[in-house]
């Protein structure tokens, strides 16, 4: 079971109890990238995060990143998908 | 086309000509009179005509939404080439001026002015086209989830604008004062949206024009909320809010209706990707919106903001892209527990809105980012920067004031 959310640049989503909030999205060197920042302010985690790298959320859940996109709009937008604790 | 107005309006009379015709199709469609044919091949002709009508209808109503933007673009840019053209030729003047006499500084400020004007009206041309392109996509995207490079998000995900919504309660438009410290923006780009409604809520005034503009239905169990689009007022009818959508004290509220009805009226990809506040406030106010910008050595006109802010008009401000993964960290003044001011440090949101609280004597300007409290740039609330971090961070400041 997983959770889909689609957030664009410059936004935040609550996720249960977590806090997230895309900074910024695009494509560098390395490929497609989110700068997530989780948590509330001040206690808040930065990432960096990249398909097929997730990363595990304070409550245990791993959050991945599926695609940015789309090309053309005036901000990027990222598609996150939340799964269980492994 | 190219930027030529001329050429933006042929195709924009195309466009309206060729709605025009879907829509009296449409209508033509309905008016097929098949009331004596009865039977199962009937019953499959009315539903397919009733199809085909709605479908005629939404084409030619798109058409005509395309040329009615195309339209709009042109006079856009008619108005700022009129500018473009009159700064360009004070500039002259203000070099022909100081060439003769090259202590002349009224000269001197002539050609700074006209810098400046000439790269406004250069930049607001280029916010119209950017904005026509928005309306553009949003009627392209709202209808072809399956053309290359506009399907978004991915294959198999829920498309945006089909994210379900939740019900609204019933009895906003009453008496209670609405607090914009009580806003959060959710999933949904449009800071440009709730920083002008948050700017609204800190005023009695703007909490009264917002009032003005809802009416609640029993009847129907939603609200009427009226919206000022080109000098008209044009009404929607809101009885749900976007999921994952702007929340206050974490449930939908008065910014949830409005943001509801800006759907409706944007469509949703206009909503979502990002806005200008000035559009916002006129879309909220009905009135004419000024625009402050800091593109040039000549900086902000401050005594203009602190006029407005003074008069109790709604201001808005717009930061450029953010250095540091979209954000810009800087040191700021908030009230801690005790009450007395503490110095934090905090992210300002890059290519972002804030609602403008005031501005202090010594310049600092006081701030309120709609993501609401808790959040991870800054916590909520007002929050105080300098002016030099204010400049060096925000670009323009949309103001519903005149400067006097």
């Amino acid at each position: 079971m997983s959770d889909r959310i689609v957030l664009e640049a410059g936004t935040q989503h609550l996720q249960g109890e977590v806090r997230l909030a895309v900074t910024d999205a695009g494509t560098d060197d390395a490929g497609p990238y989110a700068a997530v920042r989780i948590g509330s302010f001040p206690a808040t985690t930065d990432v960096r995060l990249r398909t097929g790298v997730p990363h595990q959320l304070p409550d245990g859940r791993m959050l991945h990143l599926a695609g940015v996109g789309p090309v053309g709009r005036r901000r990027p937008s990222v598609a996150l998908e939340i799964t269980a604790a492994p | 086309m190219n930027g030529s107005p001329g050429q933006v309006r042929a195709a924009a009379t195309i466009l309206t000509t060729a709605g025009e015709i879907g829509m009296t199709s449409s209508d033509a469609i309905d008016g097929l009179d098949v009331e004596t044919w009865e039977g199962s091949a009937a019953d499959g002709f009315r539903d397919r005509r009733q199809k085909l009508s709605a479908e005629v209808d939404h084409h030619g109503t798109d058409l005509m939404r395309a040329g009615l933007t195309l339209e709009r673009y042109a006079g856009e840019m008619e108005a700022c080439d009129t500018e473009i053209a009159a700064a360009r030729t004070a500039v002259v003047q203000g070099w022909d001026a100081w060439r003769a006499n090259p202590i002349d500084v009224t000269a001197l400020t002539l050609i700074a002015k006209s810098m400046n004007d000439l790269s406004v009206a250069a930049h607001k041309r280029e916010q119209f086209a950017i904005h026509a392109a928005d309306q553009l996509y949003a009627l392209i995207a709202s209808d072809s989830t399956n053309l290359p490079g506009l399907t978004w998000p991915p294959a198999g995900w829920p498309p945006a604008p089909s994210l379900p919504t939740v019900p609204i309660p019933g009895g906003l438009d009453g008496t209670s004062p609405y607090d914009p410290l009580d806003v959060s923006q959710g999933s949904i780009g449009d800071c440009y949206l709730l920083a002008s409604l948050m700017a609204l809520m800190q005023t009695d005034e703007g909490d009264q024009l917002l009032r003005d503009n809802l009416r609640w239905d029993p009847d129907r169990g939603g609200y009427w909320v009226t919206l000022h689009v080109d000098g008209k007022e044009v009404v929607y009818f809101v009885d749900r809010a976007q999921q994952n959508g702007a929340l206050e004290n974490g449930d939908p509220g008065i910014v949830s209706i409005f943001e509801n009805a800006v759907n409706q009226h944007l469509q949703f990809n206009d909503l979502n990707d990002g806005g200008w506040p000035a559009d916002a406030l006129e879309l909220l106010t009905g009135k004419d919106t000024k625009v402050y910008e800091d593109r040039t050595l000549l900086g902000w006109d401050w005594d203009d903001i602190r006029d407005d802010v003074r008069d109790g008009d709604q201001l808005v401000a717009a930061t450029r892209e953010g250095k540091k993964e979209g954000m810009w960290p800087v040191e700021a003044q908030r009230p801690g527990p005790d009450g007395t001011m503490q110095t934090v440090n905090v992210d300002i949101v890059g290519s972002h809105a804030y609602t403008i609280v005031s501005v202090e004597k010594n310049g600092d300007v006081v701030l309120m980012n709609p993501w609401g409290r808790d959040n991870g740039a800054d916590g909520g609330g007002p929050i105080r920067i300098s002016e030099d971090d204010f400049t060096r961070i925000f670009h323009q400041i949309a103001s519903t004031g005149d400067g006097k």
